[in-house]
């Protein structure tokens, strides 16, 4: 890179940052003078309430042996919060050894300033947002996906009855650094009548190499008795003459109707060329209406958001008809913008609480994605039964199994899951989990075919919590909210050890 | 190695050293107070709670299978307690793909207790919430006296034993104030 270039790059980055400040600087002045000169606002944040304030802590640990490979993987959160009335500082120490991208880390990964009263927020430092149901924005942590997409910068929010705004500007983190294009954004609702909300948002953000991509949005929500309304458009506009030439657009639209034992909710979504990233940070996180299972089988084959090109819509109801029986089923189907279906499930559920003696559970799964190696479908039936030796002493037993076919069923093979778990309310549990899978029929395998493992829960006290698990366990997806990591397999030990202080 | 080695240093001095500051047997720990919005859109005050009775926090989600299990135990103890002033709110976690199935599961498994939103997890983050579900028990002057986190069944057990506990302290405290105020008359 020539002398000149370098130059124009550092000069560039002399006026973001420059511009950085001056928004902070101006975002400050605003609400420095709304909270002086506004009597309301000044009456909000009560200083006399200052004392020598409170800390809390938490920490979070998790470390892994290979037994075999000798390697160990090492994950720690610490994160210390000091409140006293209207202030709160905190920060967060993060240490990965290593990462899921094989790096080395140990950071200061959170820290801010708060100035917290009843009407008005002012954050300095990283913090979290989200507009709307995230179809424009949505910052926010999982540690089991391994994200966190904090910004960092300024925040003001004023929330009053039936009105509420929020200006943002900061930097995003994304995996390996802090992404030092600012977004810039401001979200406001209002109630109009009591039964009815409008809102809209504001995002944009200057992307190195690429131009201004700009989001903006509406959205209502309408609550009548026993029903709901939501719904919410956004469209994002790219830089003229890059190689994404059209405009991008997202639709949401949800219906809840709703009586004493019965639920049943229905929504729509369209989503266009509307994937927002930079580098490795994707903006948004809009629902992606599929059902979200816990067991480790079905969940293993959850549908991933595609923003760039999919429509679709979901139903749920959920039900008791009396005490101790309750029902639930969903209906999820996407398509691409062309009507080619990409990924559909039916899912059922029964539980029933039999005389306090026990709870039996029935699920059922039938998944289609088309998107996967061969076209698979998946059947999977679940059961699930606890039973109460007394008041405090239980057995659970599982059983998970997936039946997986591809290419037009010219290959079939099934997985199974089968755990015990012992436990005794509130100190301990002791859970033994068994897989097998007969994949290695259907195609060249060296790896497993059996994996088993026992966990040990322990609840130390009443601020830590500890898990020990010994024995092997499958690698596999963690999905959350249609965003999913790999998780490596185990064969070996791992430790998580929870603290509250 | 080294790593860890200093991480766990740091755990045990924080281990030490936090529980002496901030729970020493003259302080309990306050419970952070937090303003959250309900699922009709009406803001609920913790510190307008306390006072009546006893408040638990159950932190959950629609996808979390032990929170629903454990707040449909929490259903039958908030009935048998309410008129006792005994209050519960289920601060829901959900992200913006399951946020429209809250207030039909609640409808539809009757739970009668206020459903909090807490859509950038600002309430999880102040009690340091690490996982779901997570139960906190504040007695009436606003202190933390019992904390939780995942659920096993019979847990329930254990929470009205501490709930019955607390109305009895504040039975109690009551009594004695009442018999303080009749001898100053």
């Amino acid at each position: 890179m020539n002398r000149s270039k370098l130059h124009r790059k550092k000069r560039e980055k002399r006026r973001v940052r420059s511009k950085i400040v001056l928004f902070h600087f101006v975002l400050t002045l605003f609400f420095s003078l709304a909270l002086i000169t506004h009597s309301s606002f000044a009456q909000d944040f009560d200083f006399s309430e200052t004392d020598a304030g409170e800390i809390s802590a938490s920490n979070q640990l998790e470390y892994s042996l290979n037994r075999k490979t000798h390697q160990d993987i090492f994950h720690d959160w610490f994160d210390v919060t000091w409140t006293s009335g209207v202030y709160s500082l905190g920060l967060r120490y993060e240490a990965h050894q290593p990462d899921d991208w094989g790096r080395t880390r140990q950071e200061l990964s959170y820290r801010y300033f708060d100035l917290s009263g009843e009407f008005l927020r002012l954050t300095v430092g990283n913090y979290y947002v989200m507009f709307g149901r995230g179809l424009m924005f949505r910052s926010y942590e999982n540690r089991d996906l391994r994200h966190d997409n904090n910004l960092e910068g300024i925040k003001g929010t004023i929330d009053l009855d039936g009105f509420d705004l929020t200006l943002l500007g900061g930097t995003p983190r994304g995996k390996y650094e802090r992404v030092n294009d600012p977004v810039h954004g401001a979200d406001g609702r209002i109630a109009v009548v009591d039964w009815m909300t409008v809102g809209g948002s504001y995002l944009r953000t200057n992307i190195t190499d690429f131009g201004f991509v700009r989001l903006f949005g509406g959205n209502a929500e309408l609550s009548f008795p026993n029903v709901d309304l939501y719904g919410e458009y956004a469209r994002k506009d790219n830089p003229p003459g890059r190689f994404i030439e059209k405009d991008g657009n997202g639709i949401y639209l949800s219906s809840n109707i709703y009586y004493t034992g019965i639920g049943v909710s229905l929504e729509y979504k369209d989503y266009e060329r509307f994937e927002f990233t930079n580098r490795d940070v994707t903006y948004n996180n809009p629902p992606s209406l599929s059902k979200e299972h816990l067991y480790t089988l079905l969940n293993r084959h959850a549908y991933v958001l595609n923003l760039s090109d999919e429509k679709g819509y979901q139903v749920q109801a959920t039900s008791t008809p009396y005490e101790g029986l309750s029902l639930s089923a969903n209906y999820s189907y996407t398509t691409d913008q062309h009507d080619k279906l990409v990924f559909s499930e039916i899912y059922g559920e029964t539980e029933y609480d039999y005389r306090e003696l026990a709870t039996i559970k029935g699920a059922f799964s039938r998944m289609e994605d088309k998107t996967g190696e061969g076209s698979p479908y998946y059947l999977a039936p679940v059961f699930d039964l606890t039973y109460y030796l007394s008041g405090q002493n239980s057995v659970e037993f599982v059983l998970e199994h997936l039946w997986t076919s591809k290419y037009d069923e010219k290959l079939t093979y099934y997985d199974q899951i089968i755990s015990l778990g012992l436990s005794h309310s509130p100190i301990v549990s002791l859970t033994f989990t068994h897989e097998r899978t007969t994949e290695w029929k259907t195609r060249d395998w060296s790896g497993k075919k059996t994996w088993f493992i026992a966990a040990l829960d322990l609840a130390l006290g009443e601020r830590h919590n500890l898990t020990l698990s010994v024995g092997s366990r499958r690698a596999g997806k963690v999905c959350s909210g249609g965003v999913c990591t790999d998780r490596p397999a185990l064969d070996g030990w791992e430790i998580k050890l929870l603290s509250q202080f | 190695m080294r790593t860890l080695f200093s991480n766990l240093t740091l755990l045990l001095v924080f281990s030490l050293i936090l529980p002496v500051s901030a729970q020493s047997k003259d302080k309990k720990k306050a419970a952070p107070y937090f303003t959250a919005k309900n699922l009709d859109g009406k803001k609920v005050e913790l510190e307008e709670l306390l006072g009546d009775g006893p408040v638990l926090i159950s932190f959950w989600a629609t996808w979390c299978k032990p929170c629903i299990k454990e707040l449909n135990q929490l259903q039958k103890v908030y009935k048998k307690y309410k008129k006792e002033g005994f209050e519960i709110l289920a601060v829901d976690v959900d992200g913006p793909r399951s946020r429209s199935k809250v207030k039909p599961m609640v409808k539809g498994l009757k739970w009668e207790f206020p459903v909090l939103w807490d859509k950038t997890k600002n309430v999880y983050r102040k009690y340091h919430v690490l996982g779901i579900p997570h139960t906190v028990l504040i007695d009436n002057s606003g202190e933390i006296r019992y904390t939780h986190t995942t659920y096993r069944p019979g847990d329930e057990e254990v929470i009205k034993k501490k709930i019955e506990e607390l109305l009895d302290e504040q039975k109690q405290a009551s009594q004695e104030k009442e018999g303080e105020e009749k001898s100053e008359e």
